[in-house]
């Protein structure tokens, strides 16, 4: 990946690498890791071009914005309350948030700022450890 | 070898649209700008004040209970700007100042604070101050002065400067609205002064055209939901149209019913408003029905020239009820139809 970054000029001054697209890619912690197969794109940020990451969270203005982005037609509006609120089960029974595949569209239209997609990847991680520790508790 | 530069990790998506709420907010204060200049045009210092007032009585009361409730003070988002822009484009001109500064007090603090601040609260907070004010100072609220008097720019109407608690002087300039004299008078009042606002009514609710120019540019901008006004006219259209051909004696023209009255400014800047309207596109569409219908109600039936204030609140107050009721449908599910 420094190779073909070098290619470009740009292994020395860049602050953010991802692997896939500027959506939905996977951040990298280290430019020594091999190109594969798999690897779909690079998507390379400097310092300039960065999205700012102290954008100031407004509470939600329930534009509907995410609700018109979604492309599962899901609530993400609903979703992120819950998700706030820490209802879990609720999100995935009544609103389905595991027909989320996360692609990060609500959380790019928000003008609030609000990190939904986040919050629902962080609402899944939890509704599944708790789902494996009812399993362990079984007898 | 290069020393390996630290690169910062984020989870996805790693840009944004770019748009942000206070953006939106300042947005809508510039779509409301050239009703404000038509408004001081035609009342003068007394419109001038009166907005102010209403401005500022309600950015200040944002502040004042941010700082009482020990939060960061929001009025950096723009909404209490909005608000108090809107509610004073609401009055009438003639309104004493005191008046329209209490009636800030309570659109932000009862409208909005009480509710838990931006985005928590049910009703319009600019129709909840006009609805305080209109149920203790009927009579001021439903006094109308005629706009363009000699001698606008350089003197107030004397009823605005009255003391608080004094019973305001109202002198001979009054006039009717075009929906009180089609009510009280049968008196019709020609279409071109409605769009144009060669009429009296509250500060801002005159000129149906520089209200359109607002809303088209919000709905370019991307910043309203063009639906909602689009939905709310064709209701109301529809169902006076209705009436008018049935009985074109007692009922006015559809185009009469559009245009006069607060129906454009509330339609355009009070319906839309994203907080207090629903989210999903269906949702809409029966809270605008709603609106219109109960506006038609109300001016056609009910003991009030104009009903457009009421209606939105009470449109407001089912939204939570539409919201819940209807949910997007998730692909790849069954159609509501199918699946029953």
């Amino acid at each position: 990946l420094r190779f073909a970054l070098d290619q470009v000029d740009l292994a020395d001054d860049v602050s953010r690498v991802f692997l896939g697209g500027p959506m939905m890619g996977q951040a990298l912690s280290s430019l020594d890791i091999p190109i594969t197969k798999g690897t779909s794109g690079i998507v390379a940020f400097t310092e300039k071009e960065q999205a700012p990451t102290d954008q100031k969270v407004y509470p939600c203005i329930r534009c509907g914005h995410c609700v018109d982005a979604c492309p599962m037609f899901l609530n993400p509006t609903r979703l992120g309350t819950l998700a706030r609120n820490r209802e879990y089960d609720l999100m995935a029974e009544e609103y389905n948030l595991f027909d989320c595949f996360e692609c990060g569209s609500c959380s790019y239209v928000c003008p609030s700022h609000i990190p939904l997609v986040q919050q629902f990847r962080v609402s899944k991680a939890m509704l599944r450890d708790i789902k494996a520790r009812e399993k362990k508790a079984e007898p | 070898v290069k020393t390996p530069k630290t690169l910062e990790i984020r989870t996805s998506p790693h840009i944004g649209s770019g748009e942000s709420t206070d953006v939106i907010m300042r947005n809508v204060v510039v779509a409301a700008l050239p009703l404000t200049a038509f408004a001081v045009y035609a009342h003068g210092l007394t419109a001038l004040f009166l907005l102010l007032v209403a401005s500022l009585s309600c950015v200040l009361t944002e502040h004042l209970l941010c700082v009482a409730a020990k939060k960061e003070s929001t009025i950096g988002d723009w909404s209490a700007a909005v608000t108090g822009l809107l509610y004073g484009l609401t009055l009438p001109p003639s309104l004493p100042l005191w008046m329209a500064a209490a009636g800030g007090f309570f659109a932000i603090g009862l409208g909005k604070a009480l509710f838990g601040g931006l985005g928590y609260n049910v009703f319009n907070p600019a129709l909840v101050g006009r609805a305080v004010v209109q149920g203790a100072f009927p009579v001021a609220m439903t006094t109308w002065s005629a706009p363009f008097w000699s001698g606008r720019f350089t003197s107030m109407l004397p009823s605005s400067l009255t003391l608080p608690f004094v019973e305001p002087a109202y002198d001979a300039v009054a006039g009717a609205t075009p929906l009180a004299a089609m009510k009280f008078d049968q008196e019709m009042t020609e279409s071109y002064d409605l769009a144009m606002g060669f009429i009296s009514g509250s500060t801002g609710e005159t000129s149906a055209l520089l209200i359109l120019l607002g809303g088209a540019y919000l709905i370019y901008r991307n910043m309203m939901n063009w639906r909602i006004p689009a939905f709310i006219f064709l209701t109301v259209a529809v169902l006076t149209g209705i009436f008018h051909t049935l009985n074109p004696e007692v009922y006015p023209t559809p185009q009469f019913m559009l245009l006069a009255g607060g129906l454009c400014f509330g339609a355009v800047f009070m319906a839309s408003d994203m907080v207090t309207s629903p989210v999903t596109n269906l949702g809409t569409l029966i809270y605008c029905i709603m609106i219109g219908s109960l506006v038609v109600i109300i001016r056609f039936w009910g003991g009030l020239p104009e009903g457009v204030q009421y209606s939105i609140l009470f449109a407001n107050g089912c939204v939570p009820l539409i919201d819940r009721a209807i949910q997007p449908r998730v692909y790849g599910t069954k159609k509501r139809s199918q699946a029953a």
